[in-house]
């Protein structure tokens, strides 16, 4: 598997808040990871220092080419979309922003696969909590990105909306999308990722497969793998 | 770019604000001075017209902005290939064209309500003046929403701002007996020249419509590098 992104030695502090120390990773393709720890943590910052949006003040990341942004796609936890704009709107102008000719059939496509042709006409801002989210990936994934970084994306979604969620960061991964993403929903997290990433108080405590994790750390279930790294890690320092 | 701009222009139009600030308050204006003051209406006609777009330009459009930046796009946007000049030129270029639409409109209705010479060269040469200085006023909202922190501070810095380029010009009172150093600072005033290239283009009067477009090229050369140098993604 190729390496996407390289990440060695990332640190990010806010004023004197020290929120990301020595983190080393690397995203391969097709990968689907997903960034686990408690709120605060600093898996936000550390996606925003692998889109390069937060300056790192020490470290280094290396990306796969240089305009990575042009095959990256980003959702963000607060589902901004531009003032006034309409969903449709909205998938316009992302399109032009990623400098993407997209017909209106493949407008429409996109709409369906994201359950929102129904909205299309609707102002963004003003859709439910669970279709503002499934427009973030939708436009998110408009210019065919290789790599995907969704933050929370099922954060404040009842078990449905969550649901809906899953079946779309399966769909990515049938369309061979690299995706990371951060979340607390162990479903989500069990039935989709391919490798996870414990974050606690701005380190990368725990790497691997859900398999590798489970035996190293002696537990069955993602609750318990979660307890367990948190604590363990947490007391140890 | 072409993309963003006519969905911008678009989303202009159905802006509240631009109706009020830009329509409803000066023609209002410009019909009470006509019937209880019409002698200064002809005088005060290029000031109206001047803060109605100012106002819609730089205090409206810095709200936009700021809410745009707490909500997080400018986030989004940092994490897409666009670069920063191309997004500030196509949503400034196209919020300018609607202004200065609505600017001409207004414009038209107050030379025909007033005794002001008009022509349609006047009205043409207005348009570039209108033009340029709506869009080095969007440039300058871009600057302010980008250093303050909260609306009661972008409220306090738009009025720093605006109350003294509009009480330290002749937008309704002529400054023509003031102190040398109110006159030497209306140089340094792009609000005084945004009022004299429009006065210039009632008149035709070639060699100030000229000046002032150089003058206003200027404030808005230096407000476009302002704001690409002060932008602020993220919340501050």
């Amino acid at each position: 598997m190729n390496v996407l992104i390289q990440a060695t030695g990332l640190r990010k502090a806010f004023r004197e808040r020290q929120v990301v120390k020595d983190v080393t990773l690397e995203i391969k393709e097709g990968e689907v990871i997903a960034l686990m720890g408690p709120n605060g943590a600093g898996k936000s910052t550390i996606i925003g220092m692998l889109l390069d949006t937060i300056r790192v003040d020490a470290g280094e990341i290396t990306y796969w080419r240089s305009d990575f942004k042009r095959a990256t796609g980003i959702q963000l936890q607060s589902t901004p979309f531009f003032e006034g704009y309409t969903v449709l709107e909205n998938v316009k102008l992302f399109a032009s922003i990623y400098g993407v000719k997209v017909s209106e059939s493949e407008i429409q496509q996109q709409l369906e696969a994201y359950q929102l042709e129904e909205m299309k006409k609707v102002i963004a801002s003003k859709l439910s909590i669970g279709q503002q989210k499934r427009l973030a990936i939708a436009l998110a994934t408009l210019h065919n990105p290789k790599l995907v970084f969704l933050d929370e994306p099922s954060a404040g979604l009842d078990p449905k909306g969550q649901k809906k969620i899953r079946r779309l960061i399966e769909y990515l991964k049938e369309k061979n999308v690299t995706v990371v993403f951060a979340s607390h929903d162990m479903l989500e997290v069990n039935h989709i990722a391919d490798r996870l990433m414990f974050i606690n108080a701005g380190e990368l405590v725990a790497n691997g497969t859900p398999c590798e994790l489970y035996k190293r750390y002696g537990v069955e279930t993602m609750e318990d793998l979660y307890d367990k790294v948190n604590h363990h890690e947490g007391d140890e320092r | 770019m072409s993309t963003i701009f006519l969905l911008q222009a678009k989303s202009s139009m159905k802006d509240l604000y631009l109706v009020i600030w830009s329509i409803v308050i000066p023609i209002t204006a410009l019909l009470s001075l006509a019937h209880f003051f019409p002698n200064y209406l002809s005088y005060s006609l290029a000031g109206i017209i001047a803060v109605s777009l100012m106002f819609y330009a730089f205090v409206t459009f810095s709200f936009t902005a700021l809410s745009q930046r707490r909500r997080g796009v400018y986030d989004l946007l940092h994490a897409t290939p666009m670069p920063l000049y191309q997004y500030i030129l196509s949503i400034s270029i196209a919020n300018a064209l609607v202004a200065v639409a609505v600017s001409s409109f207004v414009l038209m209705i107050g030379l025909f309500i007033s005794d002001v010479s008009n022509s349609i060269m006047g009205i043409v040469l207005s348009l570039p003046v209108l033009f340029v200085s709506a869009v080095m006023y969007l440039f300058l909202s871009f600057i302010v929403s980008s250093i303050v922190k909260t609306e009661g501070h972008l409220s306090m810095t738009t009025n720093l701002i605006m109350l003294p380029m509009i009480l330290g010009s002749s937008a309704f009172y002529s400054l023509s007996d003031a102190h040398a150093i109110v006159q030497w600072l209306q140089v340094l005033n792009p609000f005084e020249w945004f009022l004299s290239g429009i006065r210039a283009a009632f008149t035709m009067d070639f060699a100030l419509w000229g000046q002032s477009l150089l003058f206003l090229f200027i404030f808005f050369s230096l407000f476009f590098v302002g704001s690409i140098k002060t932008f602020s993604y993220g919340r501050r």
